[in-house]
């Protein structure tokens, strides 16, 4: 759990993702006029959405009942993530925000959080 | 291009006088990719500059106010259970973040040589790309649509619909009514800011009301025949304030066009109302420093490109919050916030030459009845297959109609976790 750990499993993402910080030089920009098909929405991007009301890093923020989503195993919080959607278990928001992600995006964001210490 | 333009204006800016003051002490230059330039620190800019920081982008955020009042729980204020100070935010966190904040007013921007001029500052501030995103500001004008409604007007009838010394005049024209008044709320036609905040304030004054002076009645006079929550907040009325709200519809004589601030009375298309009190929250556009760089052309509201936010009028401009077109997502802080996210992401992939990808945001707006009484309204987005912001089908939602008790209490909580997480995120 040291800040360290949090650090690489961050930049882990970032290089997965493709959205790190670039250390060379940037490529040369596509030519502005194409319009190329979008790369899908990355784990980042998905799990952005998530950190407004779960906290930076989805790690909640204190004194509030929006529960962390950091550090659990993927599988619970996929699990957990596809009952909502499936509305096998009713809470509040979350069942109609999950059903907004097919499973294969909820898969990557489960792991996304799962990897955050 | 883009590699091109970026180096000649570090280049241009490295000549400038006031190059270490534009940059975040501490932080190193070698991972630049770039100079992003924010205009205004609401939920949108804020986000954006300090997802642009997680970057590693440099970034200068303008904003005119020395501290940054949300509209957002700004009606727990007027119901008497919130405090100004929980809906102020500082720029220090952002500062913490490496973003340099400048306080002042844009008083230019120069598209062709990608720079932005502060008033009384005589160096103007190199972007290799802007983000604007300066919330709205009010059709003012005595051949519009509310006659009679301007700057001085909203002193004896406030708007409170950019909070801050606004919120706090409604405030304490709330408490200075007698118990028996009336409270007159004036609601605009889409598109405006924040679609269920009406019906969220006179919700908490009904609180306030019912709590301090229950002989006392609220009317909302609407242009529209529909609203955001609208079965929610009516059967919430019902239920918890009894006789207290009427709702008057577009279609039942409800659109006010003209105002006289002297005497207190709202003019509609078929008589007249008078209150004790007079909220009038008028038609609105995009925030007017758009005009500086002719973003929103001729129309209210700027046309942008979904994937990346960048104005569809001028390159390396990209616009953001209430201030853009945004498809079907509604003019919410939440929506800006999401979008700052995006459009920091994709900034930062441009200004590297790489593509950015595709963005998915949510919009959640909580809305109270009461401290203990909350209700939501979700939606998850992307681009549809037209090119335009969608809500993905058979998601999102409002809350369930006849819910329990207990489920409105939780969402009243989340309510208060929403605003504080996100809160924190954006200027924390």
């Amino acid at each position: 759990m040291t800040s360290r750990a949090i650090c690489s499993t961050a930049l882990l993402f970032f290089a997965l993702t493709g959205t790190a910080v670039a250390q060379q030089a940037p490529a040369p920009a596509a030519p502005a006029a194409a319009a190329p098909a979008m790369a899908p929405a990355s784990p980042v991007v998905l799990a952005n959405s998530c950190a407004s009301c779960h906290g930076v890093d989805g790690k909640g923020f204190a004194g509030t009942k929006v529960p962390a989503i950091n550090g659990r195993p993927a599988q619970e919080l996929s699990t957990i993530m596809k009952s909502f959607k499936a509305d096998q278990v009713t809470v509040t928001i979350m069942n109609r925000l999950a059903k907004g992600y097919t499973d294969a995006e909820i898969d990557s964001l489960a792991g996304y959080f799962a990897a955050i210490r | 291009m883009i590699r091109t333009n970026s180096r000649r204006d570090v280049l241009k800016l490295a000549g400038a006088a006031s190059l270490a003051s534009l940059m975040p002490s501490g932080k190193s230059f070698a991972q630049a990719a770039g100079n992003v330039v924010v205009i205004g620190g609401g939920f949108g800019g804020a986000t954006a500059a300090k997802y642009l920081r997680k970057l590693s982008v440099n970034v200068t955020l303008i904003d005119a106010s020395p501290n940054l009042v949300t509209c957002p729980f700004s009606n727990t204020v007027l119901g008497g259970f919130g405090e100004m100070a929980q809906v102020t935010h500082s720029w220090d966190g952002l500062r913490r973040a490496g973003v340099t904040v400048v306080n002042g007013t844009v008083s230019a921007i120069d598209a062709q040589a990608k720079r932005v001029t502060v008033q009384g500052n005589t160096t103007p501030i190199a972007y290799d790309r802007l983000v604007v995103s300066p919330g709205i500001d009010f059709k003012f004008t005595d051949a519009g649509s509310l006659m009679g409604y301007n700057e001085a007007a909203a002193e004896r009838m406030p708007h409170a619909w950019k909070a801050g010394t606004q919120t706090e005049l409604l405030r304490r024209q709330l408490i200075a009514m007698d118990d028996g008044g009336v409270v007159v709320m004036v609601i605009p036609n889409n598109p405006y800011r924040c679609p269920p905040g009406p019906y969220e304030r006179a919700s908490l004054i009904a609180h306030y009301l019912k709590t301090s002076k229950p002989r006392s009645k609220i009317i909302l006079l609407d242009a529209k025949d529909t609203f955001s929550k609208q079965a929610l907040f009516q059967a919430a009325w019902q239920a918890v304030y009894p006789g207290m709200i009427e709702w008057v519809s577009f279609s039942q004589g409800g659109n006010v066009n003209r105002v006289d601030p002297a005497t207190l009375t709202v003019y509609t298309d078929f008589g007249m109302h008078k209150g004790n009190v007079v909220n009038v929250i008028p038609p609105q556009r995009a925030g007017r420093v758009v005009d500086l760089a002719g973003l929103a052309g001729t129309a209210d509201f700027c046309q942008i490109n979904p994937q990346t936010f960048e104005s569809r009028v001028t390159p390396n401009i990209h616009v953001i919050g209430d201030a853009c077109v945004a498809g079907a997502m509604p003019k919410s802080g939440f929506s800006a916030s999401n979008q700052g996210k995006v459009t920091a992401t994709a900034v930062a992939a441009l200004l590297r030459g790489q593509q950015p990808t595709a963005p998915s945001m949510i919009n959640v707006c909580y809305s109270l009845i009461n401290p203990d009484y909350g209700i939501s309204v979700s939606s998850v987005h992307r681009i549809g297959d037209d090119g335009t912001i969608i809500a993905v089908p058979n998601s999102g939602g409002n809350s369930p109609a006849n819910a329990s008790a207990d489920f409105r209490k939780q969402e009243a909580d989340y309510a208060r976790g929403w605003y504080a997480a996100m809160a924190n995120e954006i200027w924390g």
